[in-house]
């Protein structure tokens, strides 16, 4: 058994105490983390834009009930309440999924709200008001647009946070046993003592999470810049 | 149809809150009082300008008279009807018998859509034409407020265009409609000193030809002249001069338009012109709801004990030149 | 005192070089307050920012020499510049909200400048900040506005608090870029009469920069157009407005005196200025001119005397000045028709 071998031509990135294949277990370990962390992202994206716009662009009640629950959700630590959550729901997949998108969107919320209270009273959005427009319309046609690089910034940073986040649990032990993650492999490292000895073990899988999230916030960065008009099109000189 | 009465303000008075908003009375912070007791009317085919210095209230009232502000006090009627008792589908009907255009042309129109789209806008609320037919209904908007031959501004973004023309394209907008009633608060203020009067005559240009009745709000006593039948001036939220344009300008009776009058910038300065008061008073950043008398009164060279006892009412002068002033 | 030399600023990516300030030259004398009127796209704040020493990262002179009191400041250092600002040559910014610290009281604000300036700042801080007192009390407002955050006073207040903490070190240049906009009529009194006031007062130098021409008539005493990058016509502010020697200098007089005139036409200058400088080699206003000749399109007329002294118009015509006057008075084209 080629247990806990340090890399070869055989096993590029070593083997595990179990003598598994590190580097397949990588490979693999990439599918659930990339869909975890976008599923999440676009939950916690969806969900704190709307709360944000409608938040403030109605005012009144409805910003005052959303923002005291955002409240509520920045009290609460996350990974602490993950793991509670978890507990008490199978570990599947699906509700970590769920867990992440439902509790991170309140950074979302708050900073999106506060652009729209600016955007608000612009002009434009007077003049869509004398035209006739109706509050959908001015919500998603005329407040959202000019959210979009916000938006998009989100996005990947959902992207990153869940990821992150999902590794974190996963550490912990509590992820989803069917689906092996990066988190679960540098875990099972830890788990087995050979964190000292085995770096082709955890390392990889960690500099994966980190390349990952890197590459989200990048990529972020050049959905701004392309969502941004004044870049397609050139602007005019002072 | 000269005669019929377009739009009417009846003690029209607006107050802000500010600062903190809660429900109890104890906590609730003094009120800014914009708009007191402003009424007017405007005949359909006329033009109405409104004239005062900043935080006069000439903004706030235009909102309210567009329906895109509620008065705290009095109502305004277009064609005899509240807009704030209509249904949500009348309104949304009314809409196309009165249009805005602000200040700033750079915030007009809306960042993200091209021109064409800004402009199809009002057109696809109201569901007034096909996709296809969208573009000859632009363009003849365009073209009537002299933006006809630059047939590639449809395709461009606004922050391609300079102020003069984003403007422009704000008041081909609000035309599309065919509007009974256009609302053009300080239109020219942002456009530089010599793209005014192109401007203005356009403006000129529309009231005559399409009867289109004008709200203008400004701070420049000339400007509105250029434009306007009548002038109302206010100062501090108050009427305190109502008249026809000429007369007001000829023979300013109330001492706040005289001062409006003299502050004019000349092309040639003529001194500190005799009647415009330095008013090295104090001043006041917010007068708070202040004591009784003419709110004109601290300020004004001309006062005199009874001027800040009582305020003086909007009383007729002549004809359908009205002031309150209690030395007129 | 200030002398501007065959000036070229140009902006923009290495390609595509736009000249905002095309061979400009200007002179201002000590005490003389100059206003530079032109319309928005002709290279005026261009113009003010590269005498302060403030272009952008993207501008560059390409030529020229801006001599202040005898020293070339293109070539100087940036901290040698810095000194200079504010010292010598005061700035108060179009919309003065902006440029003034939120955090910070007014009477903070100044005294920073002050100290930066002044070894003698700290022993006489007192003296500075009664200085202050009274040159904002000259402008009505009260020695507690000293104590108060820029947000808490109105657009026209910071103004004038701005062109009293501009006048407060002495300098013998003040630049106002755009000082009046967003003002209404009201306060841009005020605000100009200040300016005249102190101005005159201590013999400041001003060089007052606008697209509103009749803003600046109560300060200046000398006028100079700029169009697409230079001066068309400069001379006495009086001489100038009555008696205008280039064509758009009558243009835009016609322009800006037809809206104080109620029943009056309105008139105009229809087009607009070019661009990008430099595409054709004769007279830049020529495309827009009604007097344009043949020699007007192929070359271009430079700034040139004519009968008066103290004055100068870049036209190839301007011995017909009197005619050309009576003919854009009355030209269709450039009047408003609108009945």
């Amino acid at each position: 058994m080629l247990t806990l071998r340090p890399p070869s031509w055989r096993h590029p990135l070593g083997t595990t105490w179990q003598g598994r294949d590190v580097f397949s277990q990588v490979l693999h370990g990439a599918r659930p983390t990339l869909i975890v962390g976008l599923s999440a992202a676009l939950i916690l994206a969806f969900l704190g834009v709307n709360v944000g716009l409608w938040s403030g662009y109605w005012g009144g009640w409805l910003d005052l009930l959303l923002m005291r629950l955002v409240d509520i959700l920045y009290g609460l630590p996350f990974l602490p309440l993950m793991v509670v959550v978890m507990s008490l729901l199978s570990r599947e997949q699906k509700y970590v999924i769920l867990g992440l998108g439902l509790v991170a969107w309140r950074d979302v919320a708050r900073v999106v709200r506060a652009r729209v209270l600016a955007l608000r009273e612009e002009d434009f959005i007077k003049s869509a008001r004398a035209m006739g427009a109706g509050h959908v319309r001015l919500v998603y046609l005329y407040l959202f647009p000019n959210l979009l690089p916000l938006a998009l910034l989100f996005l990947a940073f959902g992207l990153v946070w869940s990821i992150l986040g999902h590794a974190d649990l996963s550490f912990l032990g509590f992820g989803d046993p069917r689906h092996q993650t990066w988190g679960d492999m540098v875990s099972a490292a830890w788990a087995a003592g050979v964190m000292s000895e085995a770096y082709w073990w955890y390392l990889p899988p960690s500099a994966c999470i980190a390349a990952v999230s890197t590459g989200a916030f990048f990529l972020a960065r050049a959905l701004e810049e392309i969502a941004d008009p004044r870049r397609s099109r050139g602007g005019q000189f002072a | 149809m000269a005669d019929q009465v377009l739009l009417e303000a009846q003690g029209v008075s607006k107050s802000f809150r500010r600062g903190l908003n809660l429900p109890w009375p104890g906590l609730r912070s003094p009120n800014f009082r914009a708009l007191t007791e402003v009424s007017f009317t405007l005949n359909a085919g006329q033009t109405l300008g409104v004239v005062g210095e900043s935080g006069s209230g000439k903004s706030t009232l235009g909102l309210i008279a567009a329906a895109l502000l509620r008065p705290s006090q009095g109502r305004v009627l277009f064609q005899g009807r509240d807009p704030r008792l209509l249904s949500g589908r009348e309104l949304k009907r009314w809409r196309r018998r009165v249009q805005v255009i602000f200040q700033n042309p750079f915030s007009a129109l809306n960042p993200r859509m091209t021109i064409l789209r800004n402009m199809a806008e009002p057109l696809r609320i109201h569901r007034l034409s096909s996709r296809r037919g969208e573009r000859s209904l632009v363009e003849e908007a365009l073209a009537s407020v002299g933006l006809g031959n630059s047939s590639d501004i449809l395709e461009r973004l606004p922050l391609q265009l300079s102020g003069g023309q984003l403007q422009r394209a704000a008041l081909a907008r609000s035309l599309i409609l065919r509007p009974q009633l256009l609302i053009a608060d300080e239109p020219v203020s942002m456009l530089d000193a010599s793209h005014r009067a192109d401007f203005l005559g356009q403006l000129q240009l529309l009231h005559r030809e399409n009867a289109l009745s004008l709200l203008y709000i400004s701070h420049h006593l000339a400007e509105v002249a250029a434009v306007a039948d009548r002038v109302l001036v206010l100062y501090r939220g108050r009427v305190m001069e109502l008249g026809p344009a000429q007369g007001v300008l000829s023979q300013a009776l109330h001492p706040y338009t005289r001062e409006l009058l003299a502050a004019l910038p000349r092309i040639v300065a003529s001194g500190s012109g005799g009647d415009f008061h330095e008013r090295k008073a104090r001043e006041v950043i917010d007068r708070p709801a202040g004591p009784t008398g003419c709110p004109f009164s601290p300020a004004c060279p001309r006062a005199e004990p009874r001027c800040g006892a009582a305020e003086p009412a909007l009383k007729q002068a002549a004809g359908d030149h009205f002031v309150a002033c209690w030395l007129a | 005192m200030l002398e501007i030399e065959d000036l070229t600023v140009s902006y923009g990516p290495a390609e595509s070089r736009i000249r905002a300030v095309d061979d400009l030259s200007l002179t201002i004398r000590f005490g003389q307050r100059l206003g530079l009127v032109g319309e928005s796209g002709c290279g005026k704040s261009t113009l003010a920012r590269a005498v302060l020493g403030l272009l952008e990262e993207n501008a560059r002179i390409d030529r020229g020499r801006i001599i202040f009191k005898g020293r070339d400041l293109v070539p100087l250092p940036e901290r040698e510049r810095r000194e200079l600002l504010w010292e010598e040559i005061a700035f108060v910014p179009q919309a003065s909200l902006n440029s003034l610290n939120p955090v910070y009281r007014l009477a903070g604000q100044a005294l920073e400048t002050v100290r930066l300036h002044r070894r003698d700042a700290r022993q006489r801080e007192f003296d500075y900040l009664e200085r202050l007192r009274e040159l904002l009390g000259t402008v009505g407002l009260e020695g507690r506005h000293l104590k108060s955050y820029p947000h808490q006073l109105s657009g026209g207040m910071v103004q004038r608090a701005v062109i009293s903490m501009a006048f407060l070190l002495e300098p013998s240049l003040i630049v106002g870029d755009e000082p009046t906009t967003a003002l209404d009529v009201i306060t841009q009194r005020r605000v100009m009469s200040l300016f005249r006031d102190e101005a005159e007062r201590r013999g400041t130098g001003l060089l007052m920069i606008s697209h509103d021409l009749a803003s600046l008539a109560l300060v200046c005493d000398s006028l100079a157009v700029m169009y697409a990058g230079a001066i068309v016509e400069s001379g006495p502010w009086s001489r100038v407005v009555q008696e205008p020697w280039h064509p758009y200098t009558m243009g835009l007089l016609n322009s800006i005196d037809s809206l104080s005139r109620v029943g009056a036409p309105l008139r105009y200058v229809p087009g607009s200025p070019p661009r990008v400088v430099g595409l054709w080699p004769g007279c830049r206003f020529a495309p827009r001119c009604l007097f344009a000749t043949a020699v007007c399109r192929r070359e271009a007329p430079g700034l040139r005397p004519g009968p008066e002294p103290g004055r100068q118009a870049a036209c190839h015509r301007l011995d017909e000045a009197e005619k050309m006057r009576r003919e854009a008075a009355g030209n269709e084209k450039w009047l408003i028709k609108s009945c």
